[in-house]
């Protein structure tokens, strides 16, 4: 489970995130939505440890800088950062012996999927972008962290990744992980989503439950436009 | 047209005002090193030879016109931005226009080089007998050919833009010129001294100032024309100056023509190296900096793989294999090597130049220039390079201990690179092995204090952007290893002089002093870092 509370970002005189809460239950989808700006992936940095904020971040009731929440968060950067002279599979090899994971299969199984196992002996800087995001994606998973957290984790992924991937979400929502992922598109994440948190100018805008029994609600997509043509609305 | 890019350009400094003001210090900081540096040349027993001050001179800029024209004919159309491609090419600007723009990239080249010539005065006057006069002639000269030398070769890398034959020619010719140049100088240099024992004899000194005043060095394009005008000031001899003159007029024109009247078309391959500008850029944006990209572009994959190290030792390991791949052996590193050969071949020069009379000058200047690269090499390191990628701070292990795994996988270069300071120390002062220790202790001990104000600087200066980080931090790191050396200094002074391995060891100790108080501020520093 993730826990946000009350975080306050400020980059200088710039507020990042202004009294952000929100949060994910085990087993379920959460997506941050908003337009470029809104504050994502400054919280989502935050609640990875990356930044200094005030508030409380928690991963299943411990505070996410502590080393034992650390072992439970997985998390694949917007902008893949590979080592230049290490190969995929050293990528992998890296990040179970830093997280002490003893099941050496577990990588193999990642690459196999994401069909990268021919590209074992590639070095970072051999791969295309799209390969590089797959490799990162590989790289959170390869501990089996149980809060998996994605910044824009569809950007340069071909559609057969693109399709792997949103099977995997559904994979890790059906064994109880908890999967924030930040976007600004919507139609990526129409299909699985449970809890949605719209951004706007640093703040949650609105928070939209997909169970909603409520059929006069409006859908995702509307609430989006409105929130960020101008409208704050609770949902 | 012009109006708009000035009005960027304005735009863009009043975004950043530090650059005028430092830009306003170096400017002043040079003209004072200047001043120094003629008053060196008249307080010194060197006696002024005008022979070797205008051989030194026209020796100098032919290495500068060298080094600045093929910079032109290799990368000319390569100074541009994407911006520059999107805003410039696309729009209502004529190609030469825009080619005038990238020469923009190198101004600042230029003007670096000639700051540092700048604060070399003195060594200039010292070495070479310089006045104040001879000072401003070689940077103004060398200011001239720098921005003709520029502009004439990356007029030829545009013109020839689409002929690898043609540019590969050029070069050709280059290099013809400059063979042809030195077998004369040699040639009638063995005519005038009558044996390769009595060239040697000269010394450099005699070298340069034989080749320097010679008549191929008058006729060296560009470097040698533009230098007619001092050799005939210097000299009072108005045949020299007017030729001087008029030749350098009549280059300028000829470049200003070319601009105007040639077809140029470049835009194909300025657009494909502005590409890889941005996608350096980018790489240097995910935390791949980019001297390390370079460094990194011929590196294979070996046998070797990565089959040690369990949580935060597995940092360790992983660096000793990256070295491996980029050096083949996990204890050196390439850039420090680089620079080894650099102090090296400045020992070499300041051996020479000092004279065997009195090694404790060689050792001191030597140790100046290894401790200073070694700022550059170790401030920078590949611990601080960790900070540029999130796993550094998400691995589930204590900020102390991930940081350690870091320093400790450069203990082997440190160790390996010291004892070669060591080893030069005792070369060029002819010192015993008590003195190669002391050295290689200390350097050991300066190299962690540098990694360790490099990683403390993330902390106080990140918010300050990249530049502006690099300068303070190798500042800092200069200003604490000078604090390192007071006391053993007073030692001396009080004690009316020391061996130089007991200062090289008290300078060691209270380095040591220093770098363990920084370690006790860096040792949480990746829980306070911010990955921004």
């Amino acid at each position: 489970m993730l826990t946000v509370t009350n975080v306050t970002k400020k980059y200088k005189n710039f507020l990042a995130n202004d009294n952000v809460s929100f949060s994910i239950n085990d087993g379920e989808v959460g997506v941050l939505l908003g337009p470029n700006g809104a504050g994502k992936s400054t919280i989502i940095k935050s609640i990875n440890g990356l930044l200094r904020y005030s508030g409380t971040i928690e991963i299943n009731g411990i505070d996410n800088r502590s080393i034992e929440a650390k072992r439970q968060i997985g998390y694949v950067p917007e902008i893949p950062a590979l080592y230049d002279t290490l190969t995929v599979a050293e990528h992998l090899e890296f990040i179970r012996r830093a997280y002490k994971v003893e099941d050496v299969k577990r990588a193999d199984e990642l690459l196999e999927r994401f069909e990268l196992l021919d590209k074992k002996k590639k070095m970072g800087k051999e791969l295309s972008k799209g390969m590089q995001q797959k490799v990162s994606l590989c790289c959170a998973l390869v501990h089996d962290p149980s809060v998996v957290i994605f910044d824009e984790p569809m950007v340069g992924l071909d559609p057969h990744a693109i399709k792997e991937l949103k099977l995997l979400f559904s994979e890790l929502k059906a064994e109880g992980k908890t999967v924030l992922i930040s976007t600004h598109m919507i139609d990526t994440v129409e299909d699985y989503w449970d809890v949605a948190n719209i951004m706007m100018g640093g703040r949650i805008a609105a928070t939209k439950h997909n169970h909603s029994e409520n059929s006069d609600e409006k859908s995702l997509d509307e609430l989006f436009f409105e929130i960020t043509e101008g409208t704050t609305k609770e949902a | 047209m012009l109006s708009a890019t000035l009005y960027r350009i304005r735009k863009d400094l009043a975004k950043k005002l530090w650059v005028p003001i430092l830009a306003l210090i170096a400017f002043a900081f040079a003209i004072f090193m200047i001043w120094t540096g003629s008053m060196a040349s008249e307080d010194s027993d060197v006696v002024r030879n005008l022979e070797l001050s205008i051989g030194a001179i026209n020796v100098i800029t032919i290495l500068v016109f060298d080094f600045i024209f093929m910079s032109g004919l290799n990368s000319g159309a390569v100074g541009f931005s994407t911006a520059d491609v999107n805003f410039h090419m696309a729009g209502p600007f004529t190609p030469k226009f825009n080619l005038i723009l990238a020469s923009g990239g190198i101004a600042k080249l230029c003007a670096l080089f000639l700051w540092v010539l700048c604060c070399q005065s003195t060594t200039l006057s010292l070495m070479f007998g310089f006045n104040a006069k001879d000072l401003i002639a070689l940077i103004l000269g060398n200011m001239l050919t720098m921005c003709l030398g520029y502009a004439a070769g990356s007029f030829l890398c545009a013109f020839f833009n689409d002929n690898e034959d043609a540019v590969r020619k050029v070069k050709i010719g280059f290099y013809a010129v400059n063979v042809i140049f030195v077998a004369v100088s040699f040639a009638l240099l063995y005519k005038s001294h009558g044996s390769i024992d009595a060239i040697k004899a000269l010394g450099i000194k005699g070298i340069i100032s034989g080749i320097g005043s010679a008549t191929p060095a008058k006729f060296f394009p560009f470097a040698g024309w533009i230098n007619l005008i001092y050799t005939g000031i210097a000299y009072k001899n108005s045949f020299y100056l007017i030729v001087g003159i008029v030749v350098t007029l009549a280059l300028i024109a000829t470049i200003v023509a070319l601009y105007l009247k040639c077809d140029v078309d470049y835009y194909e391959s300025a657009m494909a190296s502005a590409q890889k500008l941005a996608d350096l850029k980018e790489a240097k944006r995910a935390g791949v900096d980019t001297d390390t990209a370079k460094v990194n572009e011929k590196v294979k994959v070996g046998r070797e793989t990565l089959t040690k190290g369990w949580g935060a030792s597995v940092f360790t390991y992983r660096h000793f294999l990256e070295n491996s791949r980029a050096s083949k052996l996990f204890f050196i590193n390439y850039l420090g090597i680089l620079y080894r050969i650099i102090s090296f071949g400045y020992g070499m020069m300041m051996d020479k130049v000092i004279g065997m009379d009195s090694p404790e000058a060689t050792i001191v200047a030597v140790m100046v220039m290894m401790i200073m690269l070694n700022g550059v090499v170790y401030g920078g390191g590949k611990t601080i390079l960790e900070f540029n990628r999130p796993y550094i701070f998400m691995i589930p292990e204590k900020a102390s201990k991930k940081l350690m795994a870091c320093l400790s996988a450069s203990v082997p270069e440190i160790l390996f690179d010291s004892v070669l300071c060591g080893a030069m120390v005792m070369y060029f002062g002819h010192m015993g092995i008590a003195v190669g220790i002391c050295t290689a202790v200390m350097m050991v001990v300066f190299d962690f204090l540098f990694q360790l104000v490099g990683l403390l600087s993330l902390r106080i200066f990140k918010s300050l952007g990249r530049t502006l980080l690099i300068m303070l931090r190798t500042l800092l790191g200069y200003g604490l290893i000078l604090v390192s050396f007071i006391p053993a200094l007073i030692v001396s002074l009080v004690s009316g002089g020391v061996s130089i391995a007991v200062i090289f060891a008290v300078a060691a100790a209270v380095g040591a002093v220093i770098t363990g108080i920084l370690m006790i501020f860096a040792k949480d520093l990746i829980d306070k870092v911010e990955f921004v």
